[in-house]
């Protein structure tokens, strides 16, 4: 066979225009590939020129799993895989894994809260995680938000932590509010005035990212709006919802970390939902009507998340569902409704999360 | 400019000759300069590339080239022919065509044919195959690094 000697920096080349999922695969070619793969230079190379994928994942039973859904196949009753987990060890109990209650997606980057309230940042394709330690400790109502400045090349991401202060435990109202930084390595804590709880008391409402910003939604006691937090310029904005919306807003829903989703249910004909998709993201948003289904979700309130399917049309829901049986993944079209399981995962015990991932070479920093 | 002064003569390692419009040779940078220093005739010798290569890398620059008004088809129909040439191309003449494209300092080709590698190789084998690569791991290494990378094999 015939080698090639290609000199280092034409290596880098190709390298830096393929797709940070396959990278991954490459981290186990040698010592100096691993090594490039996680240079910032490399990395911010890689992200302009390489096509980025949006693949989906899904926490089920304290395990990330990729979700590989194909839809060629749904009429022909071709279920999605689960195959693979997304796996890391956990430090404090040697070669076991870590038990994972919530993640949150941004940037490539995954923030996960364990199930002993513990908080981590990992990046799957680089196999690097960061431990971030609390001021004090963390609690089960935290809630937490990855983001990045926006402003300059290299990113520079940030984590905000939100809980409820002692006179608002079990209110579903958060009253103080911490912002890591990682350079420094700690917590700053922000002064904010909230007029505003999130549109589910429960805490297990999380954020989407979105080009860096988190939006959640949220509800001043008389109206549904949008409420994101700027991480370049650390504060809190809410952007209303269109003023006659019929609807009942669900939950909203970010695909590739560039559109933002909203899924509506219909007070009138309540076995049809509906996803809106933004036109817009300033501070003045605007949606137009991206897909009806029949599906009636008027019922599930909290623990809902969804991810519209832009090829078929067919939204993926999954949500919080005790009463039935363990049918975990719904696929709604216009006209039909497939619930699909995982033959191994019981699936009773944890809240299950629908999440689009865009792996990237992000450094956790 | 007399007719035989916008002609140029590229000799391949393997001597063979190619001769090509001035403008179709001045794409490549290597050439640019080495005409601009007059240090040559005629007839530039590119030690580094075979024949074979040579021809292929003529056929992208007289596609790409703009001669006396007729380089005016749209970006889209370029695109296209790009696509059909690099795309039944096998790994080792494109990682030979990359050195060419390199060597004779071709932007746009070496773009192109770096996209091209990027986008066929799915799997290390593929680069293992060609590049002289060593896998430095301790079979231990190796095991953890695959065990966390598994998901990323999913296709």
């Amino acid at each position: 066979m015939e080698r090639i000697n290609i000199p280092a920096e034409l290596v880098e080349e190709i390298l830096s225009r393929v797709s940070a999922k396959s990278l991954a695969r490459f981290r186990s070619t040698c010592k100096g590939w691993r090594a490039l793969l996680k240079s910032g230079s490399f990395a911010e190379r890689q992200s302009s020129k390489a096509p980025k994928e949006s693949l989906i994942i899904m926490l089920m039973d304290f395990r990330v799993y990729l979700v590989r859904i194909n839809l060629d196949g749904i009429h022909n009753n071709l279920a999605p895989t689960f195959k693979y987990q997304l796996y890391f060890e956990d430090p404090l109990f040697d070669s076991l894994q870590v038990d994972i209650r919530r993640v949150f997606h941004c940037d490539g980057l995954l923030l996960c809260t364990t199930r002993d309230n513990r908080l981590v940042v990992w990046n799957p394709c680089l196999g690097e995680t960061k431990w971030i330690k609390p001021t004090n400790s963390y609690d089960y109502s935290d809630n937490y938000a990855l983001g990045y400045e926006n402003q300059s090349s290299c990113k520079k991401h940030k984590i905000l932590m939100m809980y409820p202060g002692c006179h608002y435990y079990h209110s579903g109202i958060y009253d103080v509010f911490e912002l890591y930084d990682f350079a420094s390595d700690s917590w700053k804590e922000l002064d904010v005035p909230t007029k505003w709880r999130l549109r589910y008391s429960s805490y297990d409402q999380d954020g989407m990212s979105l080009k860096g910003n988190t939006y959640w939604l949220a509800n001043d006691y008389t109206n549904d709006f949008l409420l994101r937090f700027d991480f370049s310029l650390e504060i809190f904005s809410s952007i209303a919802l269109p003023h006659c919306f019929p609807f009942m807003v669900k939950e909203i829903s970010v695909v590739r970390e560039d559109q933002l989703f909203l899924l509506t249910t219909d007070s009138v004909n309540p076995a049809d939902s509906h996803v809106w998709v933004a036109t817009s993201t300033g501070s003045d948003m605007s949606w137009s009507k991206f897909q009806t289904l029949k599906a009636n979700l008027e019922g599930y309130n909290s623990g809902l998340s969804f991810l519209p399917e832009e090829q078929y049309k067919f939204l993926l829901v999954c949500y919080n569902d005790y009463s039935s049986d363990n049918k975990i993944l719904h696929i709604v079209g216009e006209n039909e409704h497939i619930r699909l399981r995982h033959p191994n995962i019981s699936c009773k015990s944890s809240c299950k999360v629908l999440l689009n991932y865009v792996p990237s070479l992000a450094q956790i920093q | 400019m007399s007719k035989s002064e916008k002609k140029i003569v590229l000799k391949s390692l393997d001597n063979e000759a190619f001769e090509v419009e001035k403008a179709v040779a001045l794409q490549s940078q290597t050439i640019w300069v080495m005409c601009e220093d007059k240090c040559v005739g005629n007839e530039i010798p590119l030690e580094n590339v075979t024949g074979q290569i040579l021809a292929k890398v003529i056929d992208y620059c007289k596609k790409h080239a703009v001669v006396d008004g007729d380089g005016d088809e749209s970006s889209e129909e370029l695109k296209n022919w790009d696509t059909e040439f690099t795309k039944n191309m096998d790994q080792s003449t494109l990682f030979n065509m990359i050195l060419a494209a390199n060597y004779l300092n071709i932007k746009s080709l070496l773009n192109l044919t770096c996209q091209a590698v990027a986008d066929k190789t799915k799997t290390i084998d593929e680069f293992h195959t060609f590049l002289n690569i060593e896998n430095n791991f301790t079979p231990e290494e190796e095991a953890q690094i695959c065990q966390e990378n598994l998901w990323a094999f999913d296709d």
